[in-house]
């Protein structure tokens, strides 16, 4: 008796997306995608009813930006549900608690079935604890049926991101839909920081928020254009142009980096002259170690917030962070001691130089999580050199020019180190964003980066499949 | 409620305005200056004999000049930038006075260069107060609030607090509560306006946006692969079969769906032209087997261009021929990319015969040596080889029917003689494998085919085709096919690389164990004459000889071995693991009881296999040294 056959009963009441019958055109898979995504979209801007709106400060503040969530709206949980049950699973799956074998069918409907129902499971109850939590009142404020009311807002669209992305995953259109969810929201971020026309006064005159419609404001307003320049490009209290020109750069270095990997010749021992190259991409581990660094950070966050509340003055709340108001953001608290304050990083260039050991100890540390986060995933997502060499052995793939060497030990030469620098690149990436003051944060975009850069090579591969299916060649 | 801010939006606008404005000039004056002054080789209009003189001039009327802009879309997006641009300019001039926007600065208010020191300062305000006192100015409000804003700034600069709260939030004053609006006009927030404000929304959402993602779409799907519709691919599906031959393609390539809006006859002066053209080509053309007056009439058409005679055309059938002659391109590939799908040798290379023929110009009795200018039935009498690569290879001196023509004309046929093309083919077949390149049954083999082009120097390119008589500029390509004697296609494949040497690499599957001959094809897209068949041989072997593909024990171990997490519980997995180990050993017990009972074939097999490894290890013992060094190697560098 496995533990996923638990799931058995419950298979035919779970709602589900019929795999589409025919091949999905591209015109009509980027429909859906656009679809889904103005769902998304439309999703995120809806504020919830029910809730009296308080001045309470944003403990998620760090996570919101890869878990897609916007807070106050029906994407108030995002695709946090999803995304840890997925993992919680599949780290499950890897560390063989539950027993799943990737080639057998039923176990594959299974373990999609049990992460639907925990997926589901998991928005009822953080829907629960938020609202129980006071973040959208006090409860007897809002009364019963208003709570009731937010949770069943917050389960069904939770739910219904859950069958957006399970339709794009089965054809109906590109890529997943938590990714694509995750991309679409902090490209929104980005976009908006450049061209939101919502305008500012804080006393000194009006001011744009987008950095770009800032610019151009104040080359007209002001008489001195040399200071105007200076003012859009640094200006402190809100998005500049250099924070936009290092989105930019940090975008193409991405870029330029995901195009980095190892090809290693192989050929199928079943049927001869049968030859093709097999990747192995410095980001062998794609934008996962970031993900696990920045879980971990929040969660500690989390943490060190609930313990600085509950008792300030103690020794073990010293030690694991204080915190204090923003200057520019009444409602986030910022770390400003301990464990908490080391793992962040520094806010500005000026903070770097008056505590370098701040700067180098979350250095260190950013980048030896990537590096151990790196080789883990490979682990847990069945991409280490084991599983890899096992899925060699199934279909008979052998090195080219490696005949009395095992496949192993040539995967070995490499998985490791591109899983391990992989992370520290994606590390260093991360750090220079952030030093750099790259909007969307260093995590957002090289996640943006990685999904957009998956999405293309998606396209790309189902454009080729397709003229090689008409018996095209492209070019010569 | 957050505010609307019109003085706002006009900057939101201005700056959305520079988004369009900016690269819309840019694509317009690229644009123009492509029709100016665009050489004429970019487009395709070169003369290199006084044939070609013609087709260059035409290409150069229909895309160099003025006239080439007047098309709807450009004229639209010029109207369309320039307001644009002249609403920038509007903006910009009644904004730049716009005075609510403008910020505190204390230099500019007390009229002084910023950075000026204490002294000037000092000066300044003493001067400014003094003419804009209270005492002086009387019931003058102006001056009061200027004499207020003074005092203002003078204490920015000069009270420590008062400076400090300048440079942190900008206002001596202190932090100013915190005013924010959205640069949008207002009128969408005046309840008057309500009800349009919101008509407007609902039939952009629910009627625009829809009906044109709608169209577009419906558009959009209706054309497959290669920019060629459906319903085109559908018609070929029907038309073309392993009988199809040259002289029905016209036909079939006049039936194509693009043309279908086009060519229906719409006068009954249309009706009679084509019936007249038709009396003209009946005699060449095959016998209708539809009916329909589009397919009809370009059919007509065609056949006027390839028997050579445009020149009864009118003017607006000319240009409907041309235009079949310019998707004919892409159509005639969607026609062999049908022929490849229902595996029909014979019709594929029939379309490619007609586009050839389509491209000169010429029709199925006529010589081939009409495709040099000048050539008349009349000079082709005179010569005795009928082929024209043979001609080519006459010495200039010695080549026969051009008695009648003039020195330039003769100088026309010679250079026409070093344009066409000389190529060789090679191939070889063999299996991409390092150890052995014999080909065996069921092995992926590659036929390499190599094609040099003679006429060429090394590292020139080959240049356009020349073809006086097709309208538009077409470059060469060939296309090689392989395929069966009993007229299957294995591969069908267009090369365009302009280069001298081209190689192109065929793979297919293996057949069963025998000899087999393909037969390969190359050729031209473009010149009537030129193709190449030539046989390829392939011997299968036996692949019952070959060594099977066998686990290296370092890999099969690889499964025993611990993961990450199991090493991390040791304690929980140790129980565990034994189980599995005993499992393991079972199976593997009765794998060997399954090899016992092996037929006699199999191990003679099994014998054969380990005769041929010994064979192969005794012969590759060399690249396992190697193999070695390199392992130790790796291993001192970690």
């Amino acid at each position: 008796m496995k533990l996923l056959h638990l799931i058995r009963p419950i298979l035919p009441i779970l709602p589900e997306i019929e795999k589409p019958t025919h091949k999905i055109p591209k015109e009509e898979k980027a429909l859906w995608t656009a679809l889904a995504l103005l769902i998304y979209m439309v999703c995120s801007n809806l504020p919830l009813y029910g809730v009296i709106r308080t001045k309470t400060s944003d403990p998620f503040y760090w996570m919101r930006v890869i878990l897609a969530s916007n807070r106050g709206t029906l994407m108030e949980l995002g695709v946090s549900p999803l995304v840890s049950t997925g993992m919680v699973l599949q780290l499950l799956a890897g560390s063989k608690v539950i027993e799943f074998r990737q080639d057998d069918k039923e176990d594959r409907v299974l373990f999609t079935a049990a992460q639907k129902v925990v997926g589901l499971f998991t928005t009822l109850v953080m829907s629960g604890a938020y609202v129980l939590s006071g973040m959208y009142g006090d409860i007897t404020a809002i009364g019963m049926g208003n709570a009731l009311l937010i949770v069943g807002q917050l389960f069904m669209s939770g739910l219904i991101l859950l069958l957006l992305d399970e339709m794009l995953q089965k054809g109906y259109g590109y890529g997943s839909g938590i990714s694509l969810f995750i991309a679409a929201h902090i490209s929104e971020t980005i976009l908006w920081k450049a061209f939101s026309p919502t305008t500012i006064n804080i006393g000194n005159g009006t001011e744009f928020e987008g950095a770009v419609l800032a610019f151009f404001h104040l080359m007209i307003v002001r008489p001195n254009k040399i200071l105007a320049i200076r003012e859009g490009l640094y200006r402190q209290h809100l998005p500049n142009l250099t924070n936009l020109l290092s989105t930019c750069l940090i975008f193409a270095l991405c870029i330029y980096m995901q195009g980095w990997k190892v090809l290693l010749n192989v050929k199928s021992g079943r049927m001869r002259g049968a030859e093709h190259k097999y990747p192995i991409k410095l980001f062998y581990t794609s934008n996962m170690p970031i993900i696990l660094q920045t879980a971990m950070v929040s969660n500690l966050y989390f943490i060190s917030q609930m313990l600085y509340t509950k008792s300030p003055g103690s020794i073990v709340t010293k030690f694991v962070g204080t915190w204090a108001e923003a200057p520019s953001n009444a409602t986030s608290l910022i770390p400003t001691g301990g464990l908490a304050y080391y793992v962040s990083p520094p806010t500005t260039l000026s903070a770097m130089f008056r505590d370098p050991f701040h700067a180098v100890f979350y250095l260190m540390f950013t980048l030896t999580a990537c590096a151990i986060f790196g080789r883990m995933w490979t682990e847990v997502s069945g991409t280490s050199v084991r599983d890899v060499a096992r899925k060699f052995k199934e279909q008979q793939v052998v090195m080219k020019g490696h005949r009395d060497t095992a496949t192993s030990k040539v995967l070995s030469r490499y998985i490791p180190i591109a899983a391990a620098l992989g992370g520290v690149c994606i590390g260093v990436l991360t750090v220079l964003a952030d030093y750099m003051g790259a909007i969307g944060s260093g995590t957002g975009i090289l996640l943006t980066v990685t999904i957009i850069y998956e999405f293309y090579e998606a396209i790309m591969v189902e454009n080729q499949e397709m003229l090689k299916a008409l018996g095209y060649k492209m070019g010569m | 409620m957050l505010q609307y801010d019109d003085s706002a939006f006009y900057f939101f606008a201005l700056s959305s305005i520079i988004f369009y404005i900016v690269p819309s000039w840019y694509t317009i004056l690229k644009k123009v200056s492509a029709a100016l002054f665009s050489s004429d080789e970019s487009i395709g209009a070169i003369s290199r004999t006084t044939a070609e003189q013609k087709k260059a001039a035409d290409l150069k009327k229909n895309s160099k000049g003025l006239k080439t802009l007047s098309s709807t879309g450009f004229l639209v997006n010029f109207g369309i930038t320039v307001a644009l641009t002249a609403l920038f300019f509007w903006l910009y001039l009644s904004v730049q006075s716009d005075g609510e926007v403008n910020s505190f600065d204390p230099f500019t208010i007390l009229g002084i260069d910023s950075g000026a020191d204490l002294k000037e300062i000092k000066k300044a305000y003493k001067k400014m107060s003094l003419k804009y006192h209270p005492d002086k100015n009387p019931n003058n409000p102006q001056a009061e609030a200027t004499f207020m804003m003074v005092a203002k700034a003078y204490e920015a600069l000069v009270d420590p607090v008062a400076k400090e709260n300048y440079e942190k939030y900008g206002n001596p004053d202190g932090k100013q509560s915190l005013a924010v609006s959205i640069g949008l006009p207002e009128f969408l927030l005046n309840t008057n306006n309500r009800n349009v404000v919101l008509v407007a929304y609902l039939i952009i959402m629910v009627g625009v946006i829809p009906f044109a993602v709608w169209s577009y779409y419906s558009n959009s799907s209706k054309f497959g692969e290669k920019d060629v519709m459906y319903d085109s691919y559908a018609w070929f599906h029907h038309n073309l079969n392993e009988h199809t031959l040259v002289k029905q393609l016209p036909e079939t390539l006049a039936g194509s769906a693009e043309f279908r809006q086009r060519n229906m006859p719409k006068t009954s002066a249309d009706k009679e032209e084509i019936a007249k053209i038709l009396t003209k080509v009946r005699g060449s053309m095959n016998k209708p087997a539809y009916n329909h007056p589009v397919v009809l009439k370009g059919n007509v058409l065609l056949h006027a261009h390839l028997t050579r005679q445009t020149s009864v055309l009118s003017e607006a059938s000319s240009d409907d021929l041309k235009y079949m002659l310019r998707t004919s391109n892409s159509l005639v590939d969607a026609m062999i990319s049908v022929c490849k799908h229902q595996e029909a040798l014979g019709a594929a290379l029939n379309c490619i015969r007609f586009s050839q023929l389509m491209v000169q110009g010429m029709w199925l009795k006529d010589s081939e040596l009409l495709q040099l200018p000048h050539f008349t039935e009349n000079e082709v009498k005179h010569v005795v080889a009928k082929n024209i690569a043979d001609y080519m290879k006459i010495p200039n001196g010695q080549k026969k029917g051009l008695k009648d023509f003039t020195e330039e004309q003769k100088a026309d046929v010679f250079k026409t003689c070093e344009l066409l093309p000389d190529i060789t083919v090679e191939s070889k077949v063999y299996v991409d494998d390092d150890e052995d390149d014999k080909v065996y049954e069921g092995d992926l083999c590659t036929v390499h085919v190599t094609l040099t082009r003679n006429n060429l120097a090394s590292g020139e390119k080959v240049g356009l085709v020349h073809a006086p008589r097709f309208p538009f500029p077409r470059r060469e390509a060939w296309w090689i096919v392989l395929g069966t004697k009993e007229g299957k296609i294995i591969s069908i494949d267009k090369i365009t690389n302009p280069n001298k040497v081209v190689e192109h690499k065929i793979k297919f599957l293996t057949p069963r164990v025998g000899t087999y001959e393909f037969d390969l094809y190359v050729m031209s897209n473009a010149y009537v004459g030129f193709d190449h068949k030539s046989s390829v041989e392939l011997t299968s072997l036996d692949a019952s000889t070959l060594p099977e593909y066998k686990v290296h024990p370092e890999d099969a171990e690889l499964d025993d071995e611990p993961t990450l997490f199991e090493e991390m519980m040791n304690a929980n997995v140790e129980n565990d693991s034994d189980s599995e180990e005993e499992e393991d050993s079972d199976e593997e017990e009765e794998e060997e009881g399954g090899i016992r009972e092996l037929t006699a074939a199999e191990r003679k097999k099994i014998e054969l296999q380990n005769a041929r490894k010994k064979a192969a290890s005794a012969g590759g013992d060399d690249s396992d040294s190697d193999d070695d060094e390199v392992q130790e190697v790796y291993n001192e560098e970690k």
